[in-house]
């Protein structure tokens, strides 16, 4: 059974989050799964979620605090994830937060999901150069849940997105 | 009659003496008899040798002078001793002698003389010491027997017999040779006479040519022992030029430490003199003396210098060596800081530094509980600044500075109100407080002051301490913040609502210790951690269309690598070469998987680098270059970063500034150039 943070020490490992020391993206990925473990399911109060979303935060930084305490189930966050669904200008960041609020059950993400991939398939001007793999990433990485998973599938088969990904063998060093 | 027997003695003398030499000659071992010979031949020269001859002459032989035969037949010789012997030949009994005054007179002087030569040889040879009463009663005992033959020749009618006389040579010979008492029985006719004449005659002969070889050998040993004196002195000579060289030599290396010693005093008083701004060469003829700058120096420079000045005349005339010690500390810090580009903490550190030097010198009542809070927090600052902790570090500083204001009885409320007590409280256990008149002094925490003291300072460093606290241990956070948990968790637990702080900060101390020995930084890159920094990590797609990068990339050979493989879009949207050869690269989104974006612009927004963008090791860095730097960060790197999945430290190596990423296990995991080269955060 995982020993979890108190909520002070989970709130001091949040703010200073920056990802698995591996130096690569699946790590970052994996600290963040690591770190929502062993978060306590004890809501963060206001003043403590204040002090997350606003404290030396990032556009990205926030996000990826949010992006734990969604795996944490900390539902608390969700008025902070509307808001900066609505705050944030970048496409990356909103479908993020979208992803957090469809991962807490707010319909509402859901809905954000389903009207970004039908304004990408119909090319829209402000997405011509939109990567879907960012679409992918805050699906496999937020909104993971069963819904989740078959919106995914159904996104990658309309826009007949479907990569598998295999790392590439390297060489040895010279 | 004493002549005579001063001569039978000098015959017996030689024949003893040949006896000696002919021994040693031989090589034969000395005896008891040959001792005996050499003890009388001592005694014979010390006490009673008149005819002494120095030199290589026999002064004891005989000589013969004729050894002719007549018309009958008959044989007739003759001896003499020399002349030099005195009356020798001449005379009957001893006891008749008319020269016995002369002879007399004659040994006396040579009694005077200190025998030399042979007879110095011959006496150095006794060195037995043998009983000279067994000597002379030999003597007396040949005696008798000479006495006895000459009396056989007078019954017998022996005048007539040539050489038989009482003071013949033959009667010499007999005493000389000794005389067989039973021939007293068969010297019974004229015939048997002459025929012991003629034994003793031939006996004489033979003994007469083993006197050529004593003087053969005594010349032989008279030769040798001036050839052993030449040596000698040609040895004292050598000697003597020898010394004489040598003291030459000492006195021209004398003469060269000297020189150096001079030269090297003032070549020191010449640094002394220009420590102190001073012109060693003033009112000196010397136009070449002092180097002159190519350039003014900025008034950065001429600060530096001027506080370097005052700090060395400070350090000369201390009180306190130990304030000396940490007012040079946290210059070296303020340089630092300097170095960093943060010039409001390299005035606190300066200024602090200054305060240290100052008080150094203070001879009046001083607090000693506040100089020595003061001294902790100095070491507490150095051991803050070097685990990457400047804020804290700095922080020290200003209180140390304020307590030294306490501590010369300076300071004032107004002075030292705005300071961060927590620092004080949570490093010394002490803190400040105000009497009612404003004046300020040192008392110690209470229990509880101190644990919030603690409590705040974690929350004030932006959880490093607590919420990371392993790793911040591991980097080495100040033992003393350690020991305050300790102690203080103690002290406090129970003792109000707000104790619990100080059983978790507890809690986290004890895992502190728990984990600590593990988290030290170990050296080895792991060979996925080698490629990892070379190479990257690179996803490809099934169709091979799309290429992505997903962690490190940052070696030129390995860009290029991936720009083989990727689709032209994924072509690098900058690069910039840095003047020491490290190149930053940002990539297109499509460049990059998902995560790795998002981890690049995370970092980026905390100060380690730019969204989408790498930093590329210079072209010649081999993979052991890279690994010589992350050993060296793992010795002495900075920690710049701490959190509970490892820590990043900065090293500087080769002119590049490089991170490098320690996993929680303190092994290092990646490696790369940080973006801003150059300018430690």
């Amino acid at each position: 059974m995982t020993k979890h943070y108190s909520n002070k020490d989970a709130l001091h490992a949040l703010l200073n989050f920056l990802g698995d020391a591996d130096d690569s993206g699946s790590g970052f990925s994996r600290a963040m799964n690591e770190l929502a473990e062993l978060i306590p399911a004890e809501p963060f109060s206001k003043q403590q979620l204040d002090v997350i979303f606003q404290q030396n935060a990032g556009p990205t930084t926030r996000a990826t605090r949010a992006t734990i305490l969604v795996k944490a189930g900390h539902s608390e966050i969700l008025p902070y994830a509307n808001n900066l669904l609505k705050e944030e200008n970048h496409w990356n960041l909103k479908l993020s937060y979208a992803a957090m609020m469809a991962q807490l059950g707010d319909e509402s993400g859901y809905q954000f999901l389903e009207d970004f991939f039908k304004r990408y398939m119909r090319k829209e001007e402000d997405l011509k150069h939109f990567d879907l793999e960012e679409l992918v990433y805050v699906f496999e990485e937020i909104l993971i849940n069963e819904r989740g998973k078959a919106m995914l599938a159904r996104f990658c088969d309309e826009a007949d997105y479907h990569p598998d990904w295999q790392e590439l063998e390297q060489p040895d060093l010279p | 009659m004493k002549s005579k027997n001063s001569n039978s003695k000098r015959i017996i003398s030689a024949g003893l003496a040949l006896v000696l030499l002919i021994n040693t000659a031989c090589g034969v071992r000395p005896g008891r008899s040959s001792t005996i010979v050499r003890s009388f031949l001592l005694e014979r020269y010390l006490q009673d040798d008149a005819g002494t001859v120095r030199g290589d002459v026999n002064p004891i032989e005989p000589v013969l002078v004729d050894n002719s035969t007549d018309s009958d037949g008959n044989q007739s010789i003759s001896f003499e001793v020399p002349e030099h012997s005195g009356a020798a030949a001449s005379g009957g009994n001893s006891s008749d002698s008319d020269d016995e005054n002369e002879n007399d007179t004659q040994d006396d002087a040579d009694e005077q003389n200190i025998p030399r030569g042979l007879p110095r040889i011959y006496a150095e040879l006794n060195i037995e010491g043998e009983n000279l009463e067994q000597q002379r009663e030999y003597l007396r005992g040949h005696a008798q027997r000479l006495a006895e033959a000459r009396e056989a020749c007078r019954a017998l009618n022996c005048e007539g017999i040539p050489g038989l006389d009482q003071a013949s040579p033959g009667a010499i010979r007999v005493g000389r040779d000794g005389f067989d008492p039973s021939s007293r029985n068969t010297l019974k006719t004229k015939e048997d006479v002459l025929k012991e004449i003629e034994r003793l005659e031939n006996a004489l002969k033979a003994q007469r040519a083993e006197w050529e070889k004593i003087r053969a050998a005594a010349r032989e040993k008279k030769a040798q022992v001036e050839r052993e004196h030449q040596e000698i002195a040609a040895s004292v000579v050598r000697a003597i030029d020898e010394a004489e060289k040598s003291a030459q030599e000492n006195n021209a290396l004398s003469e060269s430490i000297q020189s150096e010693l001079i030269q090297n005093h003032n070549s020191k008083t010449e640094n002394i003199y220009k420590e102190f701004g001073l012109d060693p060469h003033q009112g000196s003829n010397d136009a070449n003396s002092g180097a002159q700058l190519s350039r003014p120096a900025t008034p950065y420079e001429a600060e530096v210098e001027r506080l370097k000045q005052a700090n060395t005349l400070l350090r000369i005339t201390s009180v306190n060596t130990e304030l000396n010690d940490s007012a040079l500390m946290f210059a070296e810090m303020a340089d630092a800081s300097a170095r960093r580009g943060n010039l409001e903490s390299y005035d606190i550190r300066l200024s602090a530094a200054r305060a240290f030097a100052w008080a150094s010198q203070h001879k009046g009542n001083t607090d000693e509980n506040a100089i020595k809070a003061a001294l902790d927090l100095s070491v507490g600052a150095k051991s803050l600044e070097s685990q990457g902790m400047s804020q804290l570090a700095d922080d020290s500083a200003r209180v140390a500075k304020t307590l030294l204001q306490v501590a010369l009885d300076v300071a004032r409320l107004s002075k030292v109100i705005d300071v961060p007590l927590n620092v004080l409280e949570a490093f010394s256990g002490k803190t400040l407080d105000f009497t009612p008149e404003g004046q300020v002094f040192l008392r110690d925490c209470s229990a509880l002051e101190r644990g919030f003291a603690i409590g705040s300072l974690v929350l004030g460093t932006g959880g490093v301490l607590l919420g990371a606290a392993p790793m911040a241990i591991a980097a080495g956070v100040a033992s003393k913040v350690l020991n305050a948990f300790k102690e203080q968790s103690a002290a406090v637990h129970g003792a109000a609502a707000g104790a619990r702080i100080f059983d978790e900060t507890v809690a986290v101390a004890r895992e502190i210790e728990r984990t600590a020995p593990k988290l030290m930084a170990e050296a080895t890159l792991t060979a996925y951690g080698k490629k990892h920094i070379w190479f990257g990590e690179i996803r490809v797609s099934q169709d091979k269309l799309k290429v992505r990068i997903d962690g490190g990339l940052h070696t030129h050979d390995g860009l290029q690598k991936y720009l083989a493989q990727a689709p032209v879009e994924n072509a690098p949207v900058s690069r910039e070469m840095l003047p020491n050869g490290v190149e930053r690269v940002v990539f297109p989104e499509s460049a990059l998987t998902g995560r790795e974006a998002r981890k690049l612009s995370l970092a980026a927004e905390k100060g380690f680098g730019k969204a989408n963008g790498k930093t590329l090791f210079p072209s010649h860095w081999t993979p052991e270059t890279i690994e010589n730097a992350v050993r060296k960060a793992s010795i002495e790197g900075k920690v710049v970063s701490v959190t509970d999945k490892g820590s990043k430290r900065e090293v500087l190596h080769e002119g590049i500034t490089v991170i490098v990423n320690f996993g929680k296990d303190g092994r290092p995991k990646s490696a790369f150039p940080s973006w801003n080269q150059g300018e430690f955060k």
